[in-house]
């Protein structure tokens, strides 16, 4: 069966700076996986790439099996991947419904079908359809942004940073509006967060980024109790905390092994 | 009030004309952010191809093919000179469009000549005459094909998928690309239609006076000072401002003296551009330097 | 020719001397060898040459775009014109008068008309110019559209200008000095900020330049060079009107300086020379084609489609590519040089940063000093979001504070605000005991604060010392006049600021990369270039906006214990981090932010086994059990590809 997301060996820098090393990873369909990390890792960054919004110099992406690394935006979002952008990016002067209309500029055909699923996963868009975009609170905008996104009727849908400025109940909407998509649609998710723990509660997969490469992956109910990822947001909580020998020697080799 | 009525009246004319060119600039300054310094002599050589074609049709398709020459002259403009220089900055964008338009300008001298040109009216017969004021017949459908120029461009951005996705463009580049809409398709859409508007308003006026080769630098003043009232965004304002500054002109013609109008409007465009930028509207322009 | 600007020499050397007799010589030899009509040539491409100085001066050096040049050029022509034949008065008055007036003109107009950016501020002098044309055409005492004639030679000491020749050696020479000008203004002070300005204005700012006011010098001075030049044109042609001083020479000069590559005065030179021969040329070539009259158009077609062709072929003009040229051959050298330093680095003690802290803390307590930089109540709203929400902090001299916080807490707008380059909805700033609430970027720097950004910012073209020179701008005084003529006093403060700044360069290692582009060193050195700028200044108060990004092991280390000495030399540091291994090595204290508001402050100990700061940043969880050794699993580690 074809990956629905194959990342293979991306790299990336800005300017001088490496941001991206060597990054690779798969995706099957109707998993969501979520890749989580301090800032700075380089998390936005990867999904910017595999979404075309940065061209992708080293490295291949291929998308339910189409190898999309040469394409175009537009030609990317064609294949089936949307990218639901950080700071969730809406059309702030235009409507709701022109927003959810331009997200589907891909689709046009399928422009009345789509809108309805779109309005019946948010009822709250629908009533605020001909608001201006830039009026909504900062979880009807996530609503909005990821409605956006499912008007170019993807198999792929990235998602950077959705719960960011919003409420933990926000948040929690968010994560089960996902949550249905992927049950209901088949929808393959790969899910960007800070929030650990959310991410790790909606999420099959994780994978763990510092310093521009995964330093831990599997299962997320492993990793949600990993100590690895507290000591990489916070620093020093290895030597607070009784954990096992084996495991902080481990911790121990990476620190060492972290070099340019 | 029949001299006032009259500069009213012709001050509405001219400035329709001067309003079209301010909503050329503001078309494609809304996609990109820059000014295109060759508008005035886009918007001449669209009159030229209408100058042309008025020898082979009557006046109203000339005009329209006035409007299509603009809008090529626009677009090949864009494709040849800007896109290669996207990734440059705004600067060295702004400078090509300088070039450009010199270019562009000495070409039709080239081929044209110096001397004026002109065409016969859309429609032969004596000005209406409005509250003591004439108005020529021609100038009536200028200001008719300006306005028509206006509604179909506020229709088009309004509710029309590529005039919203334009619009969508010019708010944020970055979250369009992501649904998958391109630059280049937009530009040459915003080009199109900015070099067409422009093009084909100044040709409905060469009935009505004569068209220069030379005239795109000061029609590109004045058309700039009517985007500026418009704050750089808002069409309507935009032509609004074009009859501001035009009624300034005949005025000062009319009661001081008219071979220092235009120096008083350039000077007042320095003004304007220092005191008030954002114009008749409410914010501040934006300047994207 | 290259545009970098390169280490300070001694400033009037013996090459100096040998260049302007060389100069002199190459005129006067010139000049006398052809005749009459080609010294007319070479007189006007030296007026043209002129010109084209006072564009690379604003456009090039201060990266402003004005093309209000043809104004100028035509106060001095038709000043020198009326003061003269209507007035009487001696050709050198006259030209100095009209240079003062346009002086006074460009002085006047320069404040308003810079607040105007990029296109506004060239349509704004393009209006300028056509204002001035307009204005003279249709006034009588300029003669209208015929002009004035009449016009009477320069007399100096009772020679008078009267042939080409004589006209060519007396504009040459001008061009001399006010090149001679130029080129040593680049390596001066005023030069420096100039360039700075037109690299990163916001850095600029941060190194205390005085931003409008030195736009306004050099707009003064190029509009003064160019009404000396209008002088030279009218005593040369003892005739007046008003087509050359419009539009069309404004662009001619701006095509010079895009042919010569806008930076490079010599540019201005090599410019006008082409720009006069390319007009010669098609003056004798189209008219067999299209007959004389087609002369004009065709000679503005040329120039309209070079300066297209140049900006899409090659940006940086004729001497721009020279320089790349030359430079090329240099970077081979380069490369070498770059490898050599890595590996010295690689040798370097140990990049454990919590082990170096805890030895230090072994010292004896340190004790800090005086509160260097309060903040109270800061807030900043933009639009309906407070990214700023009643943050009050201090820092006291030689404590390290870090300000840590996720994604969006607003810590980078909080270091905008203590900065000056943003002002504060509410709430004030205080550094000592001056009020810098409303102060703007250059003024709170000239109180003794010194900031870095984000992203590295550098200037294009200059070199690692140069760069990091602008940063002792405050400490030295010479303005435009005493850096484009060096006196006594103005060397020895270069040579001052030079050891100041070769200092600093040693103490963060990069003394050996002082003559590279800086743009062209790695992520880390930049940072580091960015450091150096800031500490060069001798700030009280020293604002990081996060340093780490980007960099290694071995630089975070380094820069870890770059902080740890700043401290005790009793610098207060504001760090702003998400490298928390970092932070918690050389934070004194750590202030952490969420959605704008603190959210705890303390020692980094104290900061990490918080349990609010732990779930702002982890988010929080449901499964509120403590990490114990039984449900720890061990996580296949994902294998480093090499």
């Amino acid at each position: 069966m074809t990956d629905a997301l194959t990342v293979d060996n991306v790299s990336f820098s800005y300017g001088r700076a490496r941001v991206l090393r060597d990054v690779s990873f798969r995706v099957d369909e109707g998993e969501i996986v979520t890749i989580i990390g301090p800032n700075g890792a380089g998390k936005s960054t990867l999904l910017n790439v595999i979404a075309r919004s940065h061209k992708l110099r080293k490295g291949s992406v291929s998308v339910g099996g189409a190898d999309t690394s040469g394409m175009r935006q537009a030609g990317v979002v064609r294949a089936g991947l949307v990218l639901v952008p950080e700071g969730r990016q809406v059309f702030s002067t235009l409507s709701v419904a022109d927003n959810l209309q331009l997200g589907g500029y891909t689709h046009r055909k399928e422009h009345k079908r789509l809108v309805e699923e779109v309005y019946g996963y948010f009822p709250r868009l629908f009533e605020r359809r001909d608001q201006l975009a830039g009026t909504l609170s900062g979880g009807e905008q996530q609503m909005l942004a990821v409605g956006r996104a499912y008007m170019s009727e993807p198999s792929v849908m990235l998602l950077d940073e959705p719960s960011l400025g919003l409420s933990p109940q926000m948040t929690a909407q968010v994560m089960a509006v996902l949550g249905k998509l992927r049950r209901e649609r088949g929808l393959t998710i790969v899910l960007v967060e800070q929030n650990a723990h959310a991410a790790l509660e909606l999420a099959d997969r994780g994978y763990l980024l510092n310093g521009g490469e995964f330093v831990l992956e599997g299962a997320a109910a492993d990793l949600r109790d990993d100590p690895m990822i507290r000591h990489i947001y916070l620093g020093g909580a290895a030597s607070s905390d009784p954990v096992a020998p084996s495991v902080e020697a481990a911790l121990e080799k990476e620190l060492t092994d972290d070099e340019a | 009030m029949d001299v006032l009525m009259q500069l009213l009246l012709t001050a509405l004319a001219t400035g329709a004309l001067y309003g079209a060119i301010g909503i050329g600039y503001v078309i494609v300054h809304r996609l990109s952010g820059m000014v295109n310094f060759a508008m005035g002599d886009i918007a001449v050589a669209g009159a030229f191809g209408a100058v042309v074609a008025s020898a082979m049709m009557p006046p109203l398709p000339a005009i329209l093919v006035g409007a299509i020459v603009g809008g090529l002259v626009s677009v090949v403009m864009y494709h040849l000179t800007i896109h290669p220089l996207r990734h440059q900055s705004l600067m060295v964008q702004t400078i090509v469009t300088l070039g450009v338009g010199i270019a562009i300008r000495s070409l039709l001298q080239l081929m044209f000549g110096t001397g004026p040109k002109q065409f016969a009216p859309i429609t032969d017969g004596p000005a209406f005459d409005i509250l003591g004021g004439a108005i020529p017949q021609q100038s009536v459908w200028l200001i008719a094909i300006a306005v028509v120029g206006y509604i179909g461009l506020a229709l088009f951005f309004d509710r029309t998928l590529a005039g919203k996705a334009l619009s969508a463009f010019s708010v944020n580049s970055y979250a369009a690309g992501i649904v998958g809409i391109s630059l280049t398709g937009m530009a040459t859409i915003a080009f199109a239609l900015s070099g067409a508007i422009a093009g084909g308003v100044l040709a409905a006026q060469v009935p009505t006076s004569f068209i220069t080769a030379g005239a795109g630098v000061a029609l590109g003043l004045k058309g700039f000072i009517a985007a500026i009232l418009g704050g750089f965004d808002k069409l309507g304002l935009t032509l609004v401002g074009g009859v501001l500054v035009a009624f300034v002109e005949v005025a000062f013609a009319r009661f001081v003296d008219a071979a220092q109008a235009p120096t008083v409007v350039f000077a007042l465009l320095i003004v304007l551009l220092i005191v008030r930028p954002q114009g008749l509207t409410r914010k501040v322009a934006a300047d994207r330097v | 020719m290259s545009d970098i600007t390169t280490r300070t020499r001694p400033v009037l050397s013996w090459k100096h001397a040998a260049a302007a007799i060389a100069w002199i010589v190459a005129i006067v030899v010139f000049a006398s060898a052809t005749n009459g009509y080609y010294a007319g040539l070479g007189a006007s491409v030296g007026i043209l040459a002129l010109l084209g100085l006072g564009m690379v001066l604003v456009t090039g050096y201060a990266g402003q775009f004005s093309l209000a040049v043809g104004a100028f050029y035509g106060i001095g022509a038709y000043g020198s014109t009326l003061l003269t034949v209507k007035f009487g008065w001696y050709g050198l008055l006259a030209l100095v008068l009209a240079a003062l007036v346009a002086g006074a003109v460009g002085f006047l107009l320069a404040r308003p008309l810079f607040r105007l950016r990029g296109h506004f501020l060239a349509m704004a002098t393009l209006a300028l110019t056509e204002v001035f044309y307009l204005l003279v055409n249709n006034a009588d005492f300029t003669g209208g559209s015929t002009g004035l004639g009449g016009i009477r030679p320069l007399e100096l000491f009772g020679f008078a200008f009267t042939t080409s020749q004589s006209h060519m050696i007396l504009n040459w020479m001008i061009v001399g000095i006010v090149l001679w000008g130029t080129l040593m203004l680049r390596n001066g002070r005023e030069g420096r900020a100039l360039l700075a300005i037109r690299g990163h204005e916001a850095a600029a700012a941060a190194a205390g330049i005085n931003i409008a006011s030195s736009k306004a010098r050099v707009f003064t001075a190029s509009a003064v060079i160019s009404a000396i030049g209008g002088s030279l044109y009218a005593h040369q042609v003892m005739y007046v009107n008003p087509p050359p001083f419009g539009l069309a020479t404004a662009i001619d000069v701006l095509m010079i300086a895009v042919l010569g590559g806008m930076r490079s005065p010599w540019g201005a030179i090599v410019g006008a020379i082409v720009l006069e021969a390319l007009q010669l040329g098609i003056e004798a070539v189209l008219p067999g084609i299209l007959g004389s009259a087609a002369v004009g158009a065709g000679q503005q077609l040329v120039v309209g489609l070079l300066l297209v062709l140049i900006l899409v072929v090659r940006p940086d003009g004729v001497v721009g590519a020279i320089g790349a040229l030359s430079r090329s051959i240099v970077r081979r050298r380069g490369e070498a040089e770059a490898a050599t330093t890595e590996e010295v680095e690689a040798s370097a003690p140990s990049t454990d940063m919590a082990a170096i802290r805890r030895a230090e803390d072994d010292e004896p307590a340190r004790r800090f000093g005086d509160t260097v930089l309060t903040a109270q109540g800061l807030v900043k709203r933009f639009g309906g979001v407070k990214a700023v929400n009643k943050v009050s902090l201090d820092i006291r001299e030689g404590e390290v504070l870090a300000v840590i916080g996720p994604n969006g807490a607003g810590k980078s707008t909080l270091v905008n605000l203590l900065s000056g380059n943003l002002t504060p909805t509410s709430g004030t700033v205080r550094l000592g005991d001056v009020d810098t609430t409303h102060l703007r970027a250059h003024q709170v720097a000239r109180h003794g604060l010194a900031r870095t950004f984000q992203t590295p910012c550098l200037f294009e073209g200059m070199d690692v010392e140069a760069t990091v020179k602008v940063g002792a701008h405050l400490r030295g005084s010479v303005g435009m006049l005493r850096s484009s003529v060096p006196t006594l006093g103005s060397v020895k403060e270069e040579r001052r600021l030079a050891e100041e700044t070769a200092l600093v360069l040693a103490r963060l290692g990069l003394a050996h990369l002082a003559d590279r582009d800086a743009k062209a060193l790695s992520l880390g050195q930049q940072k580091q270039v960015e450091i150096a700028r800031a500490l060069v200044s001798r700030p009280r108060v020293l604002l990081l906006d996060e340093p780490c990004a980007g960099l290694n092991k071995q630089e975070k280390a380094a820069l870890m214990r770059l902080l740890r000495e700043l401290g005790r030399e009793g610098l207060a540091v504001l760090v702003i981090e998400h490298d928390m291994e970092f932070v918690m090595a050389s934070a004194d204290r750590v202030h952490v932010l969420n959605f704008g508001a603190t959210l705890r402050v303390g020692s980094p100990e104290q900061v990490q086994g918080d349990q609010a700061v732990i779930d702002a940043y982890l988010g929080v969880s449901h499964e509120n059990e403590p990490v114990t050794t039984a449900n720890v699993a061990v996580v296949p580690k994902k294998r480093r590809k090499r």
